[in-house]
């Protein structure tokens, strides 16, 4: 077992550094020179060539990269040129906003879509059936902002009953940073519930036109407990692993919710440093991203390693 | 053997039985007007090719119909009992519990995330709620113990996958015992098993009849398990019983046409003469084939598939290669077709290694060799037409397309197709007729060598008995040598000159069918021939 | 017997019970064309210029005049939302087609040569581990915005979905026994992937392209939306959007209008997906599966 986890493992590598060759190039192949960003509007070509040496940007390109992979492996993910800062110090600033956002989400979402998902599976081509699944097309459909603004709408603008927009820290005020959180979080987490409902769904009718779902019948399991005791272990692979696909949604996500409410995260820091130009950030934030998004996944996949008894070693 | 008197209330009791088809299939009733009735400690088998009905007859007893289906009529007594209709919470009353169920595949039967001694005490758990823990834990042991599970405390925490298909079956009939049931129900319980498994599976039922007091339905579609085991026999068709009494008297002096021909196509023990020596098409030579489960981390595990194999082919000649699952049979097919590389060893073809051959050389020599799969619903391409599928190679190579059609029609009337199917898609034959077209698509590049794996084991009696028929006519009409892979020896002595018998990768035994059979000298021969169900049809 | 008195009704249908059978599919393709027709058509019946400034109509709420309101400006929201469906399902369209078309081909070759499969799949892993919408927003305003940028940073994102997809096809379809029996006929690999293995694509293929055209029209809008798509004054959807956002709490329709049409857009493509898949799956077809 041990084994299958360090080879699950070692496999994250190459894609981790496949992403940061793309982030890397990306970068370094667009039009416009950070050094000449960096130094100003009133720089003269001599101090943008001196910038240029200083931050090693006259190197063929393997070597920077290298140079830059180096630095990132120790946690040196660069300095803002906008407030020259560490990039990861201005991650670390932002990350508490996104994380409450993000765990929210995740709470509500796997709370509501799951039984959802099992409700429609279990009654399969009836109005329940039907209902949700209209419900879930709809939430894949409507644009986050679009939901987002309607929201605040209805909940903040008509019934005044939760604040417009911004952010409270839970460790200031809990009742407040609740309140705060209660309309990002269902905008996030919409699209998740869409999606996770309909995983459930299907694979648990899959699941249920199994053989073994038979003999727990033919056992005289009552529907119920064969449902729960038979089908949802068995979908639970399927469920899981799309939950970790739906960290990608989730991080997008992040960055339209934190825009629509006005929350100062690490999705409002993107949105700004990109707008800004700010390079090194940018380059920091999409590694950062993907290092998560990997990250989950390798996690999902090791806990099957631990609990699933049909993956060998 | 445990004749039970008439006098006794039968446990089961069906009368005048209907199940409704959805509208629109070529049949109304999946079964009509059936009846039929199962004694206390009797084996009542229910026999049938596919599409007779019987599998329904099993499902709608316990209540398991597919939704699509619909109890019409009649009626269904358990233990005096009427359950026809029943509501569900009665019916989950009784199953398990008064009525258990055993399926085909038990692998795909057991729940593959839950230990199997949990599977087993789960059936206690819903109808004894009464008991503890620790009395489960015991009486499930004792169950394992009963169906002669080695180690029940060990198997108590294994999953499905991690235990034999042989065990697995004993788990799903030890999880059926668990309440004592009135009634077991067994829908084709050893199908899926080796012969010697299936014997074994067999022997146990007879043995727990007696000790548990049950009864047993048992469906199946083998008439030598049938007459190995049975106290009762009802043969049916299309959804009719057309024929039932005790199997004596049905095996051995059936009365209706449809029983007679099912008999009769039952393949019997019979030899072909061997061939005078000639010289070899193919001929293999110390082949060996071991898949390294490789990794950088793990051990690498060898799996020796093949351990030094050695055969020579006649033209006209059919070799049979019998064995168990795991034997290496199909391996053994797969390095001939060249879908397999060998570790080690030769194939020779015509006196030319394909192993050293260039890719163009092999090209121009692979299609010489050719196949019939076990599956025929998977052995044409869905989407294509007949014509299409039988021209395809012979224009590759080098035929024109007006040769090759022309050809392909004859090859269709050679196998007992009309001509017309060149323009018809697979799904609108049945599997004896798809097996037909795949022999013929074979034919089409006049292959000298013809490597058949399994090549009926998918069809019913009768559709096998007429396909063993065509190869054995082609054979005779073309010449090609045959390479002929099969479970099951009673077909392999229909149409084999020669027998090798194969266990673990190895060939056991080779010699000419009849002194296989009639004088085998390797342990594992004999053990494989006193497995055969059914010794009264031989 | 009974099968001389039933008939086959998948075969003999009618085609008003085709119609009824595909009635969700069928209203979909109604609601599309729709729109397509009336963002075609549409800005000759819509008085004047959509993207005319008009500071005497600023903020004017939904009224029989303007069905959406207007806009800080003063343009008529329904107009610029018309005019926006063009470029927005011209989006969509391109990047469905390509993103199908170019990861079909890496697909297709490595499911089939497994050589290249461990890498290919490596790369792939990683395209997926970043996320699009900040992919495409990076790329957009790196590169410039221009419609060559945004659909090739939506379509890079996109990749891996199909060739995974196509792959997994392959994977399964390459043992079927009538690839085996084309294999061992010598039928070259070129004609083998042709004849035998693309045709099983092309159904889940269609689905996952209308599935691409909906999440490529909304990622659009998102761009849009954060201010790094299209050009401030080309009309599209998230064009449209993104200028509302300034005077949403005065004129909430500037966003509700637009964000509603390509809404009802999106889940129509979704639903058509949804039903095709239904329709082209033999798996999930309604026919009774009966054992024997």
């Amino acid at each position: 077992m041990l084994r299958l986890i360090i080879l699950r493992t070692a496999s994250a590598v190459p894609v981790m550094l496949i992403v940061a060759v793309i982030v890397f190039l990306l970068l370094r192949l667009s039009p416009g020179d950070p050094a000449t960003i960096m130094a100003g509007d009133a720089a003269t070509p001599a101090e943008i060539q001196g910038l240029r040496v200083s931050m090693g940007l006259d190197q063929p390109l393997p070597l920077q990269f290298l140079a830059w992979i180096a630095g990132v492996v120790q946690g040196d993910l660069g300095q803002s040129i906008l407030s020259r800062m560490p990039v990861s110090d201005l991650i670390a600033d932002r990350l508490g906003p996104t994380l409450m956002l993000a765990l929210c989400a995740i709470v509500v979402t796997v709370l509501v879509a799951v039984p959802l998902g099992a409700l429609a599976a279990w009654r399969h081509n009836t109005w329940v059936d039907w209902v949700v699944m209209t419900l879930s097309v709809l939430g894949f459909s409507i644009p986050a902002f679009v939901v987002g603004y309607l929201l605040m709408l209805f909940f903040s603008i008509s019934a005044g009953l939760l604040p417009v927009q911004g952010y409270v820290s839970p460790l200031v005020d809990p009742a407040a940073a609740m309140r705060h959180l209660i309309l990002p979080s269902l905008t996030l987490a919409l699209v998740l519930m869409a999606l996770i409902a309909r995983v459930t769904r299907s694979s648990l009718l899959e699941v249920l036109g199994q053989d073994f779902v038979r003999t727990a019948k033919a056992k005289g399991n009552p529907a119920f407990r064969m449902l729960w005791r038979h089908a949802l272990p068995n979908a639970a692979v399927p469920i899981i692993t799309v939950i970790g696909l739906g960290i990608a949604l989730l991080i997008s996500g992040v960055v339209v919710t934190e825009s629509v409410f006005n929350i100062p995260g690490i999705g409002r820091l993107t949105i700004d440093a990109i707008l800004a130009r700010d390079y090194p950030v940018v380059q920091g934030l999409m590694l950062f991203f993907a290092f998560i998004y990997v990250g989950v996944n390798l996690l999902i996949d090791i806990t099957y390693i631990i609990v699933d008894p049909r993956i060998r070693y | 053997m445990t004749a039970s008197s008439s006098t006794d209330v039968p446990i089961l009791k069906i009368s005048d039985l209907s199940v409704a088809l959805p509208y629109g299939l070529d049949r109304a009733y999946a079964v009509e007007g059936i009846s039929l009735s199962v004694r206390p400690r009797e084996i009542a088998c229910v026999v049938g090719e596919s599409g007779s009905g019987k599998s329904v007859t099993a499902s709608v007893v316990m209540g398991l119909l597919p939704n699509a289906l619909r109890l019409a009529g009649g009626s269904i007594k358990l233990e005096g009992e009427e359950i026809g209709g029943a509501p569900e919470a009665r019916m989950n009353a009784l199953r398990g519990n008064r009525m258990a169920m055993i399926f085909q595949e038990p692998l795909t039967a057991l729940n593959p995330v839950m230990r199997l001694g949990d599977q087993i005490a789960e059936v206690l758990a819903l109808h004894r709620k009464e008991m503890g823990k620790t009395a489960v834990r015991k009486r499930v042991l004792e169950l394992m113990e009963d169906v002669r599970l080695p180690s029940p405390e060990t198997i108590y925490g294994r999953y499905p996958h991690q235990i034999s298909g042989g065990q697995r079956q004993r788990v799903m009939i030890a999880m059926a015992l668990a309440m004592e049931p009135a009634l077991i129900i067994a829908d084709e319980p050893t199908t899926a098993l080796d012969v010697t498994t299936q014997a074994q599976i067999l022997q146990l039922f007879r043995e727990l009849l007696v000790k548990h007091d049950s009864a047993i339905l048992m469906i199946t579609h083998d008439f030598g398990v049938v007459a190995d085991v049975a106290d009762h026999v009802t043969v049916m068709q299309h959804g009719r019983v057309v024929e039932s009494g005790k199997p004596d008297q049905v095996l051995g002096n059936p009365q209706h046409a449809y029983t007679r021909e099912l008999i009769a196509a039952v393949p019997r023990l019979r030899y072909l003469p061997d061939l005078e020596p000639a010289m070899p098409m193919l001929e293999v030579k110390d082949l060996h084939l071991t898949y390294r489960q490789a990794g950088w981390i793990r051990k690498s595990q060898a799996v020796h598939a093949l351990a030094g194999v050695s055969f020579s082919l006649a033209p006209r000649q059919t070799l049979g290669i019998v064995g168990e699952s795991g034997s290496g049979k199909s391996t053994l097919a797969k390095a001939v077709l060249g879908f397999e590389t060998p570790s080690s060893g030769q194939i020779l073809f015509c006196k030319q290694d394909l192993f050293s051959l260039s890719q163009t050389a092999l090209a121009g020599t692979r299609h010489r060799i050719q196949m019939i799969f076990q599956d025929p619903y998977s052995s044409l391409n869905p989407r294509r037409r007949i014509g299409q599928s039988l021209v395809e190679g012979p224009m590759r190579h080098g035929k024109s397309s007006a040769e090759a059609r022309r050809r392909a029609v004859e090859l269709l009337e050679l196998v007992g197709l009309h001509p017309s199917s060149m323009d018809r898609f697979p799904h609108e034959f049945s599997g004896g007729q798809r097996q037909r077209l795949c022999i013929a698509r074979a034919l089409a590049l006049e292959p000298d060598v013809i490597v058949a794996d399994e090549a009926v084991s998918a069809l019913d009696v009768t559709v096998q008995a007429q396909v063993l028929e065509l190869f054995k006519s082609l054979q005779s009409e073309l010449g090609f040598a045959m390479l002929f892979i099969t479970h099951d020896l009673r077909v392999a002595s229909n149409i084999c000159n020669r027998i090798a018998v194969m266990s673990r990768g190895k060939i056991v035994e080779m010699g000419e069918a009849r002194e296989i059979f009639e004088n085998p000298q390797n342990a594992y021969t004999r053990e494989l021939l006193a497995a055969l169900p059914g010794s009264e049809l031989r | 017997m009974a099968s001389q008195t039933s008939t086959l009704p998948g075969r003999s249908a009618s085609w008003q019970a085709l119609v009824s059978r595909n009635l969700l599919m069928l209203s979909c393709v109604a609601v599309l064309l729709i729109i397509i027709l009336v963002s075609l058509i549409g800005p000759w019946f819509v008085a004047g210029d959509a993207t005319m400034v008009r500071p005497r109509m600023r903020l004017k709420a939904p009224s029989e005049l303007a069905w959406f309101g207007t806009d800080a400006m003063g343009r008529d929201v329904f107009a610029l939302t018309l005019e926006g469906a063009r470029l927005s399902l011209l989006v969509g369209f391109m990047t469905a087609v390509s993103g199908g078309l170019v990861g079909t081909a890496i697909g297709l070759i490595t499911g089939y040569f497994r050589r290249l499969d461990g890498f290919v799949m490596r790369i792939m892993d990683a395209i997926m581990a970043i996320p699009n919408i900040l992919f495409a927003v990076a790329v957009v305003s790196l590169l410039g915005p221009s419609l060559l940028t945004i659909v090739g940073a939506l379509v890079f994102n996109e990749i891996p979905r199909v060739v995974r997809l196509v792959r997994s096809v392959v994977l399964s379809v390459r043992e079927e026994p009538y690839v085996h029996a084309a294999v061992g006929m010598s039928i070259p690999a070129r004609l083998i992937l042709i004849r035998h293995i693309l045709p099983s694509c092309i159904a889940p293929l269609i689905v996952q392209t209308t599935y691409i055209f909906a999440a490529a029209i909304l990622s659009e809008a998102v761009l849009g939306f954060l201010g790094v798509g299209f050009p401030r004054g080309t009309p599209t959807w998230g064009n449209v959007v993104a200028e509302g956002r300034a005077v949403f709490l005065r004129a909430p329709w500037t966003i509700i209008a637009p964000g509603m049409v390509l809404a009802i857009t999106v889940m129509s493509v979704n639903l058509l997906g949804d039903s095709l898949r239904d329709w082209l799956d033999p798996t999930l077809s309604r026919r009774a599966k009966v054992h024997s």
